[in-house]
């Protein structure tokens, strides 16, 4: 090979980090000139994200570690890249999409007159990325999770002038959000999940002595034992790691950022809050699960503390699988659904992951099944994310109802919609199917039928959604009326990515089974011959090789919420037989249940009770009596003392010489009388 | 007739007066301060060499020569201390090049400053008492006329005078209590004066003998209350002078006063530690809290050094190896400090013409490099890692630790936050916003001044980064302090 894997890993994430010089430095350009750079670095790193792709086959992983400083107490923090089938099937996902995105972005931030800072927080965001994917070390790669987070705030507040067009929430009756406030929430949000993981890694590295995941794998059974003598310490390890992730990942019960999010550009929601940022989440879990299935199933004797884990994501995620699908069903802007259905279909991912390690025989059923999640959301997720770019722009509203689109006019854009939606509600053959098949079918196999019937009746909510907001968008009255040939399709370079991602939507579908098949072969060559967990006495079972009748059945029930779902939206929607507002209005029961779905199931409220006027209550007692009399105390008290002192001491500087011979004399007298009351002289 | 390094400081000494004259003659004023600047770098060389002998022999001792049948002993401490001399010393000299340009007598400077050198380097080559005294006088008679250089302004003349008789009188109690010492012990070799009071129970002349050194030395330490002629004498002196005189001059006073203690005071050495201590902090304190009012840039500075003094005493007063390490860095680090920003303090005077800080606010803003050099030997004057101060302060709090003097440690530590205070003061002086008309139309100062200034700076990094390299020398330093009472106290 010309190129060594590991300056390929080095350069994967260089390369956008080299990129994003190029907007700052090219000061006063037009807007493309500075984004030219950016879009051809992110294709460099793509290149070099599909340069690992051949090391996916040969399985095992690759660490070659450098030394970058020592820690006072013997360990040290290295600098290294792990390519492994996890990171190489995330780096690829991420350098994918960025480079679509990237393209896309070209035109969509045309004439922007800060677009410096758009393409330089881009590529920044997705060297960060990048960097922590491929990171072989928790302190790196909460480097580029800082990184990452940083660039998220500053594009969510991208618009942070809060012009009156870029504010979201609304419509009129109700309150709308400015951009600034939402990048704020988000910030605030996560830097609490920040915290928590970095308190975490510390006690995590207290106990191992080392932050290199490989060596968490390597030497678990040694500082699992360490850990194991005072009990609790696992469980609260185990809480702060998950809590990074599940804000990261916008999870119950810190969810309530993401959809605000959406007050950035459309391409950031794309790819930051779609495709790639929040699934830094899932990734890191991912990355963590093997040392917590180690102790619980693998290590004798087990660690029982270890289940957390796996409970915290698993019912983390079930929980905002209906908390998002409910919430898309009656929010009124695209990209708030999108949104909502983004953190939805993660709970997919983390309640497979979470499940993955309720029993000793489901990790890798569990894993490739998350993970396969993981690569067919990215990919229709962004296309939806860019296509609302698109109806958005050209529509002029941010709300389905007002957009009123010609499905005729606007045919490309319908299209790969439609193919995005679909793939969103797990219609077959398309890969959301496949992927979301998956995850029920792993978690009726291993006998979680709770977390079954929940993923399961999500899936009527997904569809539910799905077609309200196509319905409301292309609406038919449009083309049937005078509104014919309103707006029009968008320019090739916003298409293109948009045409690509649903090609690869469909592609997917139909290569869906042998991908998951391929997925479960690779990570249990992964987890068994290269992390070497083996458990014993159990069978590294497949989801794949359920029996065949359990097969059709599963089908059969998928296709049954489908249509469940579909009927009522699509004679509500599309065909226009009955009106929502005719039912809500009729019945008690919806009103109030849309209600409580349309105030976010109080959640945020909530949250603004206890946090914001909890903290706005307090502000009047402690400016009075702590910080007033800290203040005093401090900042008045000390400088008047020292002001006294030194207008006292002022005085000994006479400047008169006779006096400071006097002193002379004062001084030796002093110390004779001293040497006398010593006794000595 | 003395050592190389020694007889060449000399020689420069005496020639210099000739070598200005006959450059005033050509009109090439320029010319004295390169004479002497190539003396003190020649010395310089010749010092690295005897450090590459010492470093082999430990200690090479000429007994008898010269006129006064001197003495001199010379091991890695008066290496060291000779090198801060002369290093600080060519720093000043390349300085003052163009900062005296525009005074008259500038032969007399450079002779007067070569010979206050000269006298420095004397007083810590010396293997006895009485060698080290005629030096000591050398450097103070030198130093009095220095200060007086201005010889028109009043203030110079007044701030000389109050120098020349507290100075004077402590010079005179110094040569008392070495009478004592000679009338005990016969002898004034350091040697030979460890050996004599070193095991015997002290008597009380003894104790008398001490304190009159104490004081004799305290004065140009600037131990408080003996302190009072340092803020007028370092105000007044030509800025590289007070660079000199704040930098190094009463550092020869803590020199001097280590290593009576290490000899001479072997046996009275814990109430005479206990007494400094006590000295050590309200030296600190004083040091600390009179210049937060002071509006002249250069006497703050001065209050300043009486305060890093108190430092250096109390590494001195715990007594220990570590403690002494600390005091022996801080010493070279407080003349890099201090030499800084003085020379910075001389470069904004010299542009300006004014030393009075509510007269130079924003000229931060019209001198960067200047203001950026000073901001770096404040921030280090204050103990701010990861600058040079910080260590040496780092090593005297935990040597005060170490020793279960915990008080003592939590005083320096207090004391430098208290430091803070004036020091960010000036800080904020520099980057005001611009008031004056003097100020608005300043420029940066030129070339020469800033060479050193910014050497000097780069020096106050790179200690902070990287100190082990000096550390291991000082460490050898206090070694070759302790010999003597090694040999005696076992």
């Amino acid at each position: 090979m010309p190129l060594d894997l590991n300056i390929i890993s080095w350069l994967c994430w260089i390369f956008p980090t080299v990129g994003s010089i190029f907007p700052l430095a090219l000061r006063g350009r037009k807007s493309w000139v500075k984004g030219l750079p950016v879009v051809l670095f992110s294709f460099l790193s793509l290149v070099m994200a599909l340069l690992m792709l051949p090391n996916l086959f040969g399985g095992g992983y690759s660490d070659i570690k450098l030394f970058w400083f020592s820690l006072p107490n013997g360990g040290s923090v290295g600098l290294g890249m792990l390519v492994d089938p996890l990171s190489i099937i995330v780096v690829n996902i991420v350098a994918f999409l960025s480079f679509l995105i990237m393209v896309y972005s070209l035109k969509y931030v045309e004439g922007d007159r800060s677009a410096g800072r758009y393409w330089f927080l881009m590529s920044l965001f997705i060297a960060g990325m990048l960097l922590l994917t491929l990171a072989d070390n928790l302190i790196l790669f909460f480097v580029g999770w800082k990184i990452v987070g940083l660039c998220s705030y500053g594009l969510i507040g991208y618009y942070y002038s809060d012009d009156r067009e870029h504010w979201i929430g609304g419509p009129v009756p109700f309150a709308f959000q400015k951009p600034s406030r939402a990048g704020l929430k988000a910030l605030i949000v996560t830097t609490f999940g920040d915290i928590a993981l970095l308190a975490g890694i510390i006690i995590l590295y207290t106990y191992s002595g080392t932050f290199n995941f490989m060596e968490l794998y390597q030497t678990a059974g040694v500082w699992l034992a360490q850990m194991g003598r005072s009990p609790g310490i696992l469980a609260i390890t185990t809480v702060l790691i998950v809590v990074g992730p599940l804000t990261k990942s916008a999870q119950f019960p810190f969810h309530e950022w993401l959809p605000e999010a959406m007050a950035g550009p459309t391409p950031v929601s794309a790819l930051i809050h779609a495709a790639t940022m929040v699934k830094a989440g899932v990734y890191l879990v991912a990355r963590m699960l093997p040392v917590f299935f180690f102790a619980e199933w693998i290590a004798s004797p087990g660690y029982p503390e270890a289940l957390t884990f796996f409970l915290l994501v698993a019912v983390a995620g079930a929980i905002t699988i209906v908390l998002g699908a409910s919430q898309a069903m009656v929010a009124k802007e695209l990209k708030k659904i999108l949104a909502y259905s983004t953190m939805s279909t993660i709970g997919y991912m983390m309640l497979a992951l979470g499940v993955a390690g309720l029993s000793p025989d489901t990790l890798v059923a569990g894993v490739s099944a998350g993970i396969f999640q993981l690569i067919t959301h990215g990919v229709y997720k962004a296309g939806l994310f860019l296509c609302a770019g698109i109806a958005i722009q050209a529509s002029g509203s941010i709300y389905i109802s007002e957009m009123k689109l010609s499905r005729k006019s606007m045919r490309f854009t319908w299209l790969f919609m439609l193919i995005g939606g679909l793939a969103l509600a797990g219609v077959p053959p398309l890969s959301g199917f496949w992927s979301k098949e998956s995850i029920l079918g792993f978690s009726w196999a291993v006998g979680q039928y709770l977390f079954f019937a929940v993923a399961s009746v999500a899936v009527i909510l997904t569809i539910f959604y799905t077609i309200r907001f196509m319905g409301q968008m292309f609406n038919g009255k449009v083309d049937e009326g005078k509104g014919l040939g309103r707006v029009r399709e968008a320019a090739a370079s916003m298409l293109l990515p948009c045409g690509i991602l649903a090609a690869l939507t469909v592609f997917i579908g139909l290569i869906g089974p042998w991908m998951e098949q391929f997925l479960s072969q690779l990570f249990n060559n992964y987890f068994t011959e290269s992390l070497g967990l083996v458990v014993t006495g159990g069978v590294m079972a497949s989801a794949a090789s359920n029996s065949l009748p359990m097969d059709i059945i599963l089908f059969i029930d998928s296709m049954l919420m489908i249509v469940i779902g579909a009927v009522p939206a699509y004679r509500i929607y599309v065909s226009h037989k009955s009106s929502a507002e005719d039912l809500i209005s009729k019945h008690a029961v919806l009103r109030a249940l849309h209600k409580f779905l349309w105030e976010r199931w109080y959640i945020d409220a909530f949250y603004n009770k206890i946090f914001i006027n909890g903290t706005l209550a307090m502000r009047a007692p402690l400016a009075r009596y702590i910080e007033g009399t800290l203040d005093s105390a401090f900042n008045v008290g000390i400088p008047n003392l020292f002001y006294a002192a030194s207008q006292k001491l002022r005085k000994i500087q006479t400047g008169i010489l006779s006096i400071n011979m006097l002193y002379f004399l004062m001084f030796l007298v002093a110390m004779v009388l001293f040497f006398l009351w010593l006794g000595v002289l | 007739m003395f050592t190389p390094t020694l007889d060449l400081l000399l020689v420069f000494t005496v020639s210099m007066p000739i070598v200005g004259w006959a450059a005033l003659k050509i009109h090439r004023k320029v010319l004295c301060g390169v004479y002497a600047a190539a003396g003190l770098a020649i010395a310089g060389v010749l010092l690295y060499e005897l450090f590459l002998e010492v470093s082999q022999n430990m200690v090479i001792s000429s007994p008898h020569i010269g006129v006064f049948s001197a003495y001199l002993r010379i091991d890695m401490l008066g290496v060291f201390m000779a090198a801060i001399f002369i290093g600080l010393g060519f720093a000043v000299a390349i300085y003052s090049i163009v900062y005296m340009k525009k005074e008259t007598g500038v032969p007399i400077y450079f002779t007067l400053l070569l010979a206050m050198i000269s006298g420095m380097v004397g007083i810590v080559f010396a293997g006895d008492l009485f060698t080290l005294y005629v030096f000591w006088e050398l450097m103070c008679v030198s130093s009095y006329v220095l200060v007086a250089f201005r010889r028109r302004k009043g203030e110079s003349i007044e701030a000389a005078f109050k120098y020349l008789i507290m100075s004077g009188a402590g010079s005179a109690t110094v040569l008392l209590g070495m009478s004592f010492l000679y009338g005990m012990s016969g002898t004034l070799n350091f040697q030979g004066l460890a050996s004599a009071f070193g095991q015997a129970p002290p008597n009380p002349w003894l104790y008398l003998a001490s304190l009159l050194i104490l004081v004799g030395f305290g004065v140009k330490t600037a131990i408080v209350p003996l302190h009072t002629w340092l803020p007028d004498a370092h105000a007044a002196a030509p800025s590289p002078i007070s660079a000199m005189l704040s930098g190094v001059v009463i550092e020869t006073g803590v020199y001097a006063l280590c290593r009576i203690c290490f000899t001479a005071f072997l046996s009275v050495q814990v109430q005479w530690l206990s007494i400094l201590m006590v000295m050590s902090v309200i030296t600190m304190v004083v040091g600390n809290v009179m210049p937060l009012l002071q509006n002249d840039l250069k006497r703050l500075l001065a209050y300043s050094s009486i305060a890093q003094v108190g430092y250096m005493l109390a590494g001195l007063s715990i007594g220990t190896q570590l403690a002494l390490t600390g005091t022996f860095l801080h010493l070279l680090n407080h003349a890099l400090m201090k030499g800084t920003a003085f020379l910075c303090a001389g470069a904004i005077l010299y542009t300006i013409g004014t030393r009075q800080m509510d007269e130079m606010a924003g000229i931060g803003r019209k001198m960067p490099i200047t203001a950026i050099a000073f901001a770096i030997s404040l921030f280090a004057l204050t103990g701010l890692p990861p600058l040079n101060g910080f260590v040496s302060e780092l090593i005297i709090v935990t040597a005060a630790f170490q020793s279960n003097l915990a008080w003592l440690g939590v005083a320096v530590i207090l004391n430098s936050a208290l430091s803070a205070a004036f020091y960010l003061r000036i800080v904020r002086t520099l980057i005001l916003p611009i008031k004056s008309e003097k100020v608005a139309s300043a420029r940066e100062a030129p070339l020469a001044l800033l060479v050193p200034i910014c050497f000097m700076a780069a020096l106050i990094i790179l200690i902070g980064l990287w100190p082990d390299p000096v550390i291991r020398i000082v460490q050898q330093s206090v070694a070759a302090l302790f010999s003597f009472s090694g040999k005696v106290m076992g």
